[in-house]
């Protein structure tokens, strides 16, 4: 555990009890790092473990098993003493239907002893000054997710945790929460977003941690997990691709036809593509590899564990595959 | 005290308590008009008809006055109880026996004040629940907790608020009916000659039915608690009214002093009774006679019985909030 952590967790385990008395395992020994500062992407299918773990940080379910620490603080013993630095919105905002936005902050900047002033502050920030005084429930779901960052920003936190911000939001909602993670990280905050939409994730996240069936499967920063991904696509343009391909496919990489072009799969690296075809004469004159995105690293490390109960690790151990570039994620 | 003030805030905000308390107000009314109405003077017509019917008969009894002392006497020599007393020295009509009842303020007046206690009761304990189940209904006590992690405060203070959010509509409520019942006596000229003992009678009363308020809102919050919907809270106490304080108190009558309901009467007015039939094999042939025999049932008992089961309830919504995951 060092100071440079914004969240470390440790054998992190929670069960839930089914009616039919059996129990049902949400996070079994989840390690997580989330580094000070920038925005950390959690990612995750739907029933990971995602919301459970944000919620056993916030103190709001209890841990089975495992430790957890907040700015190098344990929690929840220490929650009282480090909450003040942690703004969350869990799942959907909850906020009192039938008061006004305005009073629901009042309410929640007298529980911190925050200037009430600060409330018409934050709702300016988040564009809802206007709306301030109508009641809660009849807010857009974007207006409710704005109020839920405007309620965050009332303690002024060092640590923002998002869980599925921008679930039933309209494209402009998305970008909208999407540049206000961006901002907050930007003036030197950390930003947790939790998410299975991973395009919204990549676009945003400065490192990402991938959890399936409450462990996790790989973490570092974005680029790092997507150049680590053994998938390899390249775009191949050569003048005989049916003889192209016949030499390929016999070296046991994919091939497939892509119109005039080939799509290679699985190749060591794009020379060795080149290094080949000029072998056999077929000389290439387009050489494009085609990126890999964290949608694809994603899917690679979670294929078969959608949402279940069982917690066996999968194909990667229990501590997951991690990078580790200089100066990333540890 | 943040917490609680903050609390107190969101407690006064809610329509629906503001809703609530006027229905309260409404009650305190209709006991304020009843007391009114009750209290009224015999009419002139009323005390004319009272008037005749009296001198019928004592016309009657002048008659016949002897024989019906006569047989009065011989048939309370013939009750096996030695102690029998027929009235037979008070067969002769008066006035008064024919007039419509005028009630006391020492007896009814101070009785009709505690007849509110059932509706302070159902409200304070509401608006507590409804306080409480509202924030757990809504989703709003996960947010709560992310800005006020500690759970016992958070608990205690909104216990506390649901304690004092109360207490003014409670305040107000006793003292319109304490206030009507008085004007209602006085308007009607029956406050000559109350005693000193009437009158602390009634200010005890009103002081005791202050503390039925806040001490139910506390019950409904802890219940609210540990249930966390409102309408949960209201089939749980509905199931109790309908098990407890009916069925089994009729089956067992010994658990009579163990119901709420009795318990709330005797602790507002002061003390109660209550009967429990007695059967058992008392007369000379051998045969089984049954009979009710009255018991009492004291004041500090009551209050003893139900601040135990605040107390109860308290403790076992600390003990539940304090370990459960909310979601």
């Amino acid at each position: 555990m060092t100071a440079d952590l914004a969240i470390s967790t440790r054998g992190l385990r929670k069960t839930y009890r089914r009616f039919n008395l059996t129990r049902s395992v949400a996070v079994e020994g989840l390690d997580l790092d989330v580094p000070v500062g920038g925005v950390h992407g959690f990612l995750g299918p739907n029933g990971s473990g995602k919301t459970t773990t944000i919620r056993m940080l916030l103190g709001l379910i209890r841990a089975d098993e495992g430790t957890m620490r907040l700015f190098d603080q344990e929690v929840p013993r220490a929650l009282p003493q480090v909450v003040g630095r942690v703004g969350a919105i869990v799942e959907q905002p909850k906020f009192f239907p039938n008061f006004s936005g305005r009073r629901n902050l009042m309410l929640l900047a007298g529980a911190i002893h925050a200037d009430p002033t600060l409330v018409d502050v934050v709702l300016s920030d988040v564009g809802l000054a206007d709306r301030a005084k109508d009641r809660f429930r009849s807010y857009s779901l974007g207006m409710k997710q704005r109020l839920a960052i405007a309620a965050t920003l009332l303690k002024d936190p060092d640590l923002l945790i998002f869980d599925e911000p921008t679930n039933g939001l309209d494209p402009a909602g998305i970008r909208e929460i999407r540049g206000t993670m961006r901002g907050l990280a930007d003036r030197g905050k950390t930003v947790l977003v939790s998410s299975h939409i991973l395009g919204e994730v990549e676009q945003v996240a400065d490192t990402v941690s991938i959890i399936a069936r409450g462990r996790l499967l790989a973490s570092g920063r974005v680029q790092d997990l997507i150049g680590a991904s053994a998938v390899t696509t390249v775009r191949v343009g050569v003048h005989d691709p049916d003889a192209a391909a016949q030499v390929i496919a016999a070296r046991g990489w994919g091939v497939r036809r892509d119109e005039r072009m080939l799509v290679v799969d699985g190749a060591p690296a794009p020379a060795a593509i080149t290094e080949l075809l000029a072998g056999h004469r077929l000389f290439v004159d387009e050489l494009v590899p085609v990126r890999a995105d964290l949608e694809s690293v994603f899917l690679e490390l979670t294929a078969g564990q959608g949402p279940g109960t069982r917690a066996d690790g999968g194909e990667h151990g229990p501590h997951g595959r991690r990078a580790q570039p200089e100066g990333g994620a540890r | 005290m943040n917490l609680l003030r903050v609390e107190l805030a969101r407690f006064y905000a809610r329509v629906l308590l503001w809703c609530v308390a006027v229905g309260l107000f409404v009650v305190s009314g209709l006991v304020v008009f009843d007391a009114w109405h009750s209290s009224r003077p015999p009419s002139a017509a009323a005390v004319a008809e009272a008037q005749t019917f009296y001198e019928q008969q004592l016309k009657d009894f002048e008659e016949n006055g002897e024989q019906m002392v006569a047989d009065c006497k011989d048939q309370q020599s013939q009750d096996p109880d030695p102690k029998a007393d027929y009235g037979c020295d008070q067969m002769k009509p008066k006035l008064e026996y024919y007039l419509p009842y005028t009630p006391s303020f020492a007896g009814e007046g101070v009785r009709s004040l505690g007849t509110i206690s059932m509706a302070i009761l159902l409200v304070a304990g509401l608006m507590g629940t409804s306080f409480v189940a509202a924030e757990f209904a809504s989703g709003a006590i996960s947010n709560w907790l992310t800005f006020a992690p500690r759970r016992v405060p958070v608990l205690a203070s909104k216990l506390g608020a649901a304690f004092l959010g109360v207490l003014p509509a409670v305040i107000l409520a006793v003292g319109v009916t304490a206030g009507g019942i008085v004007l209602a006596y006085s308007s009607h000229g029956l406050l000559d000659g109350v005693t000193d003992a009437a009158w602390a009678s009634f200010r005890d009363t009103s002081l005791r039915l202050l503390a039925v308020g806040p001490i139910a809102a506390v019950a409904g919050a802890a219940l609210a608690f540990l249930l966390r919907h409102t309408a949960a809270v209201l089939g749980v106490v509905i199931g109790w009214a309908v098990v407890w304080e009916g069925l089994l108190r009729s089956l067992i009558p010994t658990l009579q002093p163990y119901t709420v309901v009795l318990d709330v009467t005797a602790w507002v007015q002061g003390g109660t009774t209550y009967s429990i039939e007695d059967c058992g094999v008392r007369a000379p042939d051998g045969s089984m006679t049954c009979e009710y025999v009255e018991h009492t049932l004291h004041m500090t008992q009551a209050g003893l019985q139900l601040g135990g089961l605040v107390v109860v309830l308290v403790v076992v919504a600390l003990l539940v909030f304090r370990r459960r995951d909310v979601a």
